[in-house]
């Protein structure tokens, strides 16, 4: 598995990802939030990215990486990174906001 | 000899029927050439191989052997480079090589090209068009793809990005078979060993420059 190819995929997704997560932050509670950010927020990422940068996807297809294969690894990768990201977030929230 | 053929290619955009039954052939040590005006079918034709676009009806044989343009993609026997720019803007050059390249001695024969060799502390946004093509066509070469489809590598790219394109077209034609498509007609003829032209969806045989004027693709020669 090419790793630092998927990793490069994950980061040209990544603003995507987070902005929309963060845009629905303001709308919804933080549980949801993070539901989001590791959910739908996976689709927009790679939605943003099929349609902002479409013609980069050639640089993945002659690496042998489909693109159902990106949309899994980038599932995979977020989940990985926003992890620690969305435990620190509950700790803070339940060490300030408790009572609120 | 490691050969792709493709056979009965038909490929319609609703009523407009774009590739006619066409059927060609490259073998390792080949460069063919395929030209024809603007709207013919070219990159339809380099798409439909690369399997990034659906064709009506095609045959493709990799070595003899059948199977998808999907497949022959996923299993690294067909690159391609499109015209515009593929590869992630944002990354260095010496970033990309060892994304495309894990093998230490590939990815130095990349790195060390004499000319990539200048600019692989720059970012793609900043090289010029030509350095890209150029080193599209370098990293995609090195790769372990026996075939390589290129769409239009001399288009808008001064005259000695051109030579030097050229240059490694003829030193990497024994170790790949290559279909190339370009406006840039004598370029292409510099370097190919078979040409094509598409009209009409069909495909006829160009053997000398006055073919092209036949086929309605020069006024002159």
């Amino acid at each position: 598995m090419n790793i630092r190819a998927h990793w490069q995929f994950y980061k040209d997704c990544f603003p995507f990802i987070y902005s929309f997560a963060l845009v629905c932050l303001a709308f919804v509670d933080a549980l949801t939030g993070l539901f989001i950010l590791f959910t739908v927020a996976n689709g927009i990422g790679f939605l943003a990215f099929s349609s902002l940068k479409s013609q980069e996807f050639y640089f993945y297809y002659n690496l042998g990486i489909s693109k159902l294969k990106l949309l899994l690894s980038l599932v995979i990768i977020n989940a990985i990174v926003g992890l620690p990201f969305a435990v620190i977030f509950i700790i803070f929230k339940q060490l300030f906001f408790a009572n609120a | 000899m490691q050969t792709l053929s493709i056979k009965n290619v038909h490929k319609s955009f609703g009523k407009k029927t774009v590739l006619n039954n066409v059927t060609l052939s490259v073998s390792k040590g080949e460069i063919l050439a395929l030209y024809g005006r603007n709207g013919c079918g070219k990159s339809t034709l380099l798409k439909i191989l690369f399997g990034t676009l659906k064709a009506n009806n095609i045959e493709l044989l990799v070595n003899g052997t059948a199977t998808t343009p999907k497949a022959s993609r996923l299993n690294k026997s067909i690159a391609y480079i499109p015209q515009h720019p593929f590869l992630p803007s944002s990354q260095k050059v010496r970033d990309i090589i060892p994304m495309y390249h894990q093998n230490q001695e590939l990815q130095d024969a990349v790195f060390y090209d004499p000319y990539i060799a200048s600019f692989t502390a720059r970012k793609v946004s900043e090289l010029s068009l030509g350095q890209r093509r150029y080193f599209e066509v370098v990293l995609l070469a090195n790769s372990s793809h026996p075939f390589l489809l290129i769409d239009e590598p001399f288009s808008m790219i001064e005259p000695l990005h051109k030579e030097r394109l050229k240059g490694f077209l003829n030193s990497i034609k024994r170790t790949k078979g290559i279909i190339i498509t370009d406006h840039y007609y004598n370029d292409v003829l510099e370097v190919s060993t078979q040409n094509i032209i598409l009209k009409d969806g069909l495909i006829n045989t160009i053997t000398t420059k006055e073919d092209l004027l036949k086929y309605d693709y020069l006024k002159s020669v």
